[in-house]
């Protein structure tokens, strides 16, 4: 007791070091407080501190900046080492509002994911958008195609327009800013745009440099949005670029960055190798005409002899001449056709190519950056300049390219006024390859090739049977002596090198902002962004391409986008009471964006080798369009912190739009959101539960009518207008019959209202283990009513569209996010997080119509149904009877119905992500993430293409058959198997024939090249409904290993860090899909509808070595 | 102090929100500056006359050679279509009703304006042609209701019958019109007829003729047949250049540039009859051959057929009739003098063989190295040339005229409706099953977009005048 006694009185000086837990840095200004007294100190430059305490039982209390206070006993120690933990609390605690503006984000009632600069930048994906993948709940993102700088759709909590735009608003640095995916009006391609060929086209939220951003703020909500009306009907995508930061002891850092990534194919299409070219199981040569001569129902390659081919003779009628390769300098005849007798005929070869082999290669992406930073209390300057150069995986013709420059300025000018600006210069100029449905698309004739057809000879000399020549003519499958230049599809190694596609966007965007802050508690600022940029482009077919572009074709588009955003914001803040603070704003927005296009697309040239030129065309197609859209806000916010706890967020906005009727034109839009931090009243704020918050919020955006929707006007219709012409190709152009104008056929509505989106949202986040882990949960329901559709009216109308204020949709989704630190020890950190999205979306109402088209084939369509999620598969489907069981023919065949239907739904059930990082030894780090999207469909087009020209590979299965099976099953017209495919006899009398044997309910029938090619058995003649497959997928999205030099290295080098990475994207993928990788959809971001599969561009693996260093 | 603060920040809010009237700046822009809100009677009546080219030689008018077997849907969706694989998704009526009868509402509704008579009847006449080929090909369609979106925008579905005796009411109007014809061509934009008013009066009785003949007015067809049109240079053809999506022939560009390969004519009926050389035709085909002593196709087959033998038969677009610069038929004098004949011959042999004679007449003025004398009666008795397997002369003069009319109208919608209103004439066997198709499909976007569409009939169920 005594003992004790004297210890008491006994003051005593302990000295010691404070150190970040995590990273084990010293701590400089933590506060050192003996507890329960106002005894204390600060702990100096290097953490260190020393203190006289009263007594050897004192307890000292350290608390910091962003860290998690701590208490420790002084006991007998005389130096103490204490390492503090790293507040998540206060990791997060900062957020962006949609305005730009900054906000605490325990105190805010919505929903929003912050995703930092560090996750996008250096992935090996060079497209920001992609980037996005897996990072945030809520959010579904859909490529294009694995095209360099593809456009990507972002979608989030579901669609809430039909025809509108889905996806959400982009605001960089408090401006909105582009992120269109233009086709164009020229749109040239070997199909139509909503068939979807042609090439793939950039989004433009992709000219921004990932390395320049800071934080992407997802917010995802009405409440959080509201503030932006007439524009956030999708959510808002708030991005942060960096400012300048101090770099430590140096006046300026500079950052340089060096990458190199190799891309290859990530996923085949499985395809026939077994049977060559023809039909009827004989083999026939492609050089002459002729439909059935493109199939690939022809003999078995592996019966083939092996000896050198066997081509007719001159004396032949057959005879054709020959083609002469350029490079090789081979030849090549017509070779003698297959019969029954003979079925491989002088196709002796048994050489099988394989399309993947013969047009891609390796690509290569070089990423080179440098960025300068500086600050203190003058301002702050950050600078870059950024080069992404990006040669795609097709052989010729599809490249990347971008340079961005950007120069971030703050400048305080007195106490009271400041400037800040942001430039951002990008160029970009992107060779694009042909796609989809389009006669020359890169897997239209590659794929079709049949597998004995060596692609590789693709230019020579064709000599015809009288010896007459022709140079540099094209060879391909269908045309396999060049005696029929243009005949059906293009070779694609043809294509690649005389066929182009280019896009050169010259692209400048940022802001002006000044601030003048009057007094401590008001603040003005007035923000100045603009967005402009020109996209220069150039389809050039060479004269000698297939189908309707023969002749030659060169299509000159250049548009222009501009967009003006003013902001003028007024802020003011109070402390009313000592429980109650408020925050009020009030600000007028401005806005304008024009579209200006000017496009010329001429056909038949006359010089066949003058570069493009539109004089050149004998056949000319001219046209501009010009388009301007104004809103005036005015908007106000009102934020109320009440006993610290509970935090009232009330916002609203009235807008008045050019789109809308004159005297109808204003809308208000009103938001409230509150959080509640019960932990606070709970008196909780550590230990195994250490903080909750449940948030509450509703609110209304929407979206305005395009411009010039009001009016029904007259149009001089072209030859693909409606009624003029027809989805196949052929129309007429009432210009070349005197000139003829006609009223549209899209009926405009001078009562349009704008769609409003009403949505609520319950949610919390909570934090366990001293905020080392985090679970944040919303559930959301919204409801988007007077939708503005353009609606398809019965054509017996006399109109094919009425834009309308007629249809409601609906989402209700879950979201979750989850993580924390596994481990936090010096030498080894280990972080867990983790995504899940469930959104279920019902279209609830179209007036006066089932169904809307959104994209795809007039026969196979995305679509909007009545009932179901937006997007829905709609096509042919099989003939029913009311007990289910399929309508067969006389033959015990199943038919087609007379009517189209649902036949799958595209969207996922739910997606989600799970990622990891490690850091062993502060040098060493590994991250990956794997991400999927669960349940949704897609309508395999390219297979049920592919089946018809028997090289979907399932075609290729063979089956032998006895002698009484094969004179007793009939094939699709009624034909015993023995009497078509009499030379699949083996000498046991049994038969081997390609097809297999299928019981549809009328006893057992045979399904050979008959089935595909004329009955219901492809997607050319069949039901799209046996083409919808699950498109469930899951993949290694990201895995990067890292290793940063120790201090101690740099500082022997005098840099301020070092840092090799190697990055592998999309390294491994898990699906029953049947085609390319199903993260794909074939209308690309442009357009709404999704799941649609047709020749697409295949996807890519990237993997990536990059060099990171810090001066 | 709070006062002043709250006060101040009021006044601030104000001064931002209403220092200026910021709304008018979204005021005056949204009038399309792209687009005009009206336009003259001479461009609607352009696009009206171009209007009519697609619905009359595009895919329906491939569609109906095809299942009468004149040609053969040969790749991807058309092989299908050749053995009836067809859903209503593969239809539309953006032909008819949007590029025809919307466009002539308007131009007729002008040219009453401004008291044109002659733009008053054509339009009338190019609506008129459009409702009576929508009704054979569909039975049943929205026509009292049709282009009024305002009052029906979702039409309902008028019986056939009556779609056709609404036509013949128009094609009265449309004749009387004519008849008065003032004004005449005024803006030169009559591509078809320059002006003469004449020739489409005598195109709108070739028209009545018809769609008596679809409904079985035998009478009647003949009384306006009589005043149709008699000779080829009154023939209503459609112009063509060669450009590519301006003013090609619609056969050419789907054959030559758009859809190579998905429709040519191996196996098909027509060509196999036309073949003038013997040893080369099927020889599974038996009674189908035009070519003996009174008649040589060799000139006729060439202009439609490339090819010799059965697997090699094609439509000749390089040298024939689908070339890129040939002009396509809407009504002819040779359509006109068949219904005469089908007319006479059903009354008697004599006067029924003479009316054949004059169509055999303008095909020697077609063909001038063809051959086609005259026919006698005799020529149609059991064993003579003409013996077509009929039961008797008249059995077999009516075969021939079937057959002629099948093959002068070769490649036109028409034949499709004789071939359903006379019941396969011809016997020619299906592709598959027993049964021919009987009527297009309602078109998907008809379906989806109107309450009012019956529940759809089947490929395989005849259309009211042919039941």
């Amino acid at each position: 007791m005594l003992f004790t006694n004297l210890a008491i009185g006994q003051s005593k000086t302990v000295s010691g070091l404070v150190k970040a837990s995590d990273s084990g840095d010293p701590l400089p200004g933590v506060a050192v407080l003996e507890k329960g007294t106002q005894n204390g100190t600060v702990t100096d430059f290097d953490g260190k501190f020393t203190l006289t305490v009263s007594s050897g039982s004192a307890t000292l209390e350290f608390s910091g900046m962003g860290m998690v206070t701590k208490e420790s006993s002084v006991g007998g120690n005389d130096y103490m080492v204490v390492n503090l933990d790293m507040s998540s609390d206060q990791l997060e605690e900062v957020t962006v509002t949609a305005l730009g503006l900054e906000a605490k984000r325990d105190e805010t009632g919505v929903a929003s994911t912050r995703v930092d600069g560090t996750q996008l930048a250096g992935t090996g994906e060079t497209r920001l958008i992609q980037n996005l993948n897996g990072k945030s709940a809520g959010i579904n993102i859909t490529q294009s195609s694995g095209d360099p700088g593809a456009g990507s759709k972002i979608q989030i909590r579901g669609a809430t327009s039909i025809t509108g735009d889905v996806q959400p608003l982009i605001i960089i640095d408090g401006v909105p800013m582009f992120n269109d995916s233009y086709y164009g009006q020229a749109f040239a391609g070997g199909g139509a745009v909503g068939s979807g060929g042609g090439v793939t086209q950039q989004s433009r939220l992709n000219d921004l440099n990932p390395n320049d951003i800071e934080s992407v703020e997802i917010l995802r909500g009405a409440s959080a949005a509201a503030i932006w009306g007439s524009r956030a009907a999708n959510g808002v995508l708030v991005i942060t670029t960096k400012k300048g930061t101090a770099g430590g002891a140096k006046d300026f850092t500079v950052n340089i960055s060096a990458s190199a990534s190799f891309q290859t194919v990530n996923r085949k299409i499985a395809l026939n190798e077994t049977y060559g070219q023809g039909y009827n199981m004989t083999y026939k040569d492609g050089a002459p005409a002729g439909f059935a001569r493109s199939l690939s129902w022809g003999d078995k390659i592996s019966n083939r002899s092996g000896a050198a081919d066997e081509r007719y003779l001159e004396s032949d009628a057959e005879y054709m001449g020959y083609f002469t390769d350029n490079t090789s300098g081979n030849r090549y005849y017509r070779l003698i056709d297959g019969t029954q007798a003979d079925p491989n005929g002088g196709k002796n070869s048994n050489t099988v190519y394989d399309p993947y082999e013969s047009i891609f290669k390796t690509g290569v992406t070089w990423d080179n950056s440098v960025s300068i930073q500086s600050a203190s209390d003058k301002g702050s300057v950050y600078f870059s300049l950024a080069d992404t150069r990006q040669d795609g995986i097709v052989k010729n013709g599809s490249n990347y390219n971008k340079t961005s420059v950007r120069l971030n300025v703050f400048k305080p000018m007195g106490n009271k006024f400041k400037i800040t600006s942001g430039l951002n210069y990008t160029n970009t100029n992107s060779d694009r390859v042909q796609m989809g449905s389009n006669l020359s698309g890169l897997f239209l004739g590659g794929l079709r090739s049949p597998a004995d057809f060596d692609m590789s000879a693709n230019t020579g000399t064709y000599t015809d049977a009288n010896g007459g020549t022709f140079a540099n003519t094209p060879r391909a499958f269908r045309n396999a002596i060049g005696a029929n230049p243009g005949y059906g599809y293009d070779n694609p190694l043809w294509m690649m090198d005389n066929i182009t596609s280019n896009s050169k966007v010259q692209r400048l965007f940022g802001k002006v902002e000044f601030g003048y802050d009057p007094t401590s508690w008001l603040s003005f600022i007035w923000r100045n962004g603009f967005d402009t940029y020109t996209d220069s482009r150039d389809d050039f077919f060479d004269p000698l391409s297939a189908g309707s572009n023969n002749g030659g074709r060169y299509a000159k588009e250049k548009f222009v986008r501009n967009q003006f955003n003013t902001d003028l914001i007024a802020r003011g803040t109070w402390q009313l009471d000592d429980n109650f603070d408020l925050t009020a704003l009030v600000g007028t927005n401005y806005n304008i964006r024009t579209y200006d296009d000017v496009y010329g697309d001429g056909r038949s040239f006359v010089n066949p080798t003058a570069p493009p030129q539109l004089l050149n065309a004998t056949n000319t197609v001219l046209g501009n369009v010009y388009s301007e859209e104004r809103t005036v806000g005015y908007y106000g916010n009102v934020n109320l912190s009440m006993f610290n706890q509970v935090f009232v967020n009330l916002s609203g906005r009235q807008d008045y739009l050019s789109t809308l009727p004159q005297d109808n034109n204003g809308i208000f839009y009103p938001a409230a959101d509150v959080a509640w931090q019960f932990t606070k009243a709970l008196g909780i704020s550590d230990g195994a539960f250490s903080f909750g918050k449940l948030r509450l919020g509703w609110g209304q955006v929407g979206r305005g009518p395009g411009a010039y929707s009001l009016n029904t006007v007259f149009i001089s219709p072209t030859a693909n207008t409606g009624g003029f012409g027809e989805g196949w190709g052929p129309g007429v152009n009432p210009a070349a019959y005197g000139g003829g104008q006609s009223l549209s056929n899209v009926a405009g509505n001078p009562n349009l209202k704008p769609e409003v989106k009403t949505e609520i949202e319950i949610g919390t986040d909570l934090r366990f283990f001293n905020n080392k882990v985090y679970v944040s949960g919303t559930y959301y329901k919204n409801t988007t009513r007077d939708l503005i559709i353009q609606v398809s009216t019965p054509p017996s109308t006399g109109f094919a569209e009425q834009v309308v204020n007629g249809a409601e949709i609906e989402n209700e989704g879950f979201e979750l996010e989850l993580g924390g630190d596994v481990m936090t020890k010096d030498n080894f950190a280990w972080n867990v997080y983790g995504t899940f999205t469930q959104n279920r979306n019902i279209v609830t109402k179209m007036e006066g119509v089932n169904r809307i088209f959104l994209s795809g084939f007039s026969g196979t369509s995305s679509s909007a149904v009545v009932g179901e999620q937006l997007g829905v598969l709609w096509g042919a489907k099989w003939a029913r009877e009311e007990n289910g069981s399929q309508v067969l023919d006389a033959n015990g065949f199943p038919t087609i119905a007379a009517a189209a239907g649902v036949i799958g739904d595209p969207n996922p059930n739910f997606r989600f992500s799970v990622g990891s990082g490690m850091t062993i030894y502060k040098q060493f780090n590994v991250n990956l993430m794997f991400d999927a999207a669960v349940g949704g469909k897609m309508w395999n087009g390219t297979k049920g293409a592919l089946a018809f020209f028997g090289k979907a590979g399932y075609t290729a299965e063979e089956t032998t058959l006895s002698k009484d099976q094969a004179d007793n099953l009939i094939t699709y017209y009624g034909d015993a198997v023995s009497t078509v495919y009499p030379h699949a006899q083996n000498a046991d009398g049994t038969y081997t024939v390609r097809g297999k044997i299928e019981d549809f309910g009328g006893g057992s029938v045979f399904l050979d090249e008959l089935w595909y090619t004329d009955g219901p058995g492809s997607g050319f003649t069949g039901p799209d409904e046996q083409f919808v497959e699950d498109v469930s997928w899951y993949r290694l999205r990201e895995l990067s290993v890292g290793y940063n030099l120790t201090k101690k290295a740099t500082d022997k080098l005098n840099i301020q860090g070092l840092s090799v990475n190697l990055i592998m994207n999309n390294l491994f993928l898990i699906t029953n899909y049947d085609g390319n990788d199903p993260d794909q959809s074939l209308n690309g971001a442009g357009q709404n509808g999704l799941g649609l599969d047709y020749f697409q561009n295949p996807s890519v693996r990237t993997i990536r070595i990059a060099l990171n260093l810090t001066l | 102090m709070k006062i002043l603060r709250h006060t101040t920040f009021l006044l601030v809010g104000c001064a931002v929100l209403f220092s200026s009237s910021c709304k008018k700046w979204v005021e005056d822009i949204n009038e399309s500056p792209n687009n005009a809100t009206d336009a003259p009677l001479a461009a609607v009546m352009t696009a009206t006359l171009v209007g009519v080219i697609q619905p009359n030689s595009g895919e329906d008018a491939r569609l109906a050679g095809i299942w009468t077997q004149q040609f053969t849907g040969t790749d991807r969706q058309y092989s299908g279509y050749d053995a009836y694989n067809i859903s209503s998704a593969d239809f539309d009526w953006d032909g008819p009703y949007y590029s025809v009868t919307q466009q002539a509402n308007i131009s007729i509704a002008k040219s009453r304006e401004a008291g044109n008579k002659y733009y008053e009847g054509v339009a009338i006449v190019l609506k008129a042609l459009s409702f009576g080929m929508t009704t054979a090909a569909w039975g049943d369609i929205p026509y009292s209701q049709a282009n009024d979106i305002v009052q029906y925008p979702s039409p309902s579905f008028d019986g056939q019958l009556d779609v056709y005796a609404g036509v013949q009411d128009d094609l009265d109007v449309a004749i009387a019109a004519l008849t008065d014809g003032t004004g005449g061509d005024a803006f030169g934009v009559d591509f078809y007829f320059a002006g003469d008013q004449d020739k489409w009066k005598a195109v709108a009785h070739t028209l009545k003729a018809r769609f008596y003949m679809h409904v079985g007015n035998f009478i009647k067809a003949g009384d306006h047949a009589a005043q149709g049109v008699m000779t080829s240079d009154g023939d209503w053809m459609i112009p063509h250049g060669g450009a590519y999506n301006q003013d090609m022939n619609l056969y050419h560009s789907f054959l030559a540039a758009d859809r190579q390969g998905y429709m040519s004519a191996p196996g098909a009926y027509l060509p196999e009859a036309l073949n003038p050389d013997a040893a080369k035709q099927n020889p599974s085909w038996t009674g189908v051959r035009r070519n003996h002593a009174k008649t040589d196709e060799t000139e006729r087959f060439g202009m439609i057929y490339s090819g010799d033998t059965t697997d090699t038969y094609d439509l000749n677009y390089t040298s024939g009739m689908w070339q890129a610069t040939s002009s396509f038929p809407v009504v002819t004098a040779l359509e006109n003098l068949l219904i005469i004949a089908e007319v006479e011959a059903n009354k008697d042999v004599t006067s029924g063989v003479t009316a054949l004679n004059n169509v055999r007449v303008e095909l020697a003025a077609m063909y001038p190295s063809g051959t086609y004398s005259a026919f006698l009666g005799s020529d149609f008795a059991t064993g003579a040339i003409e013996d077509n397997g009929g039961a008797d002369e008249k059995a077999n003069l009516l075969y021939e005229i079937y057959e002629e009319k099948y093959t002068s109208l070769v490649g036109q919608m028409e034949v499709f409706n004789d071939f359903r209103r006379l019941k396969n004439p011809l016997g020619i066997a299906p592709k598959l099953g027993n049964d021919f198709p009987q009527r297009y499909l309602i078109p998907q976007s008809e379906l989806d977009g109107n309450t009012n569409a019956p529940s759809p009939p089947g490929l395989f169920e005849p259309t009211e005048v042919n039941k």
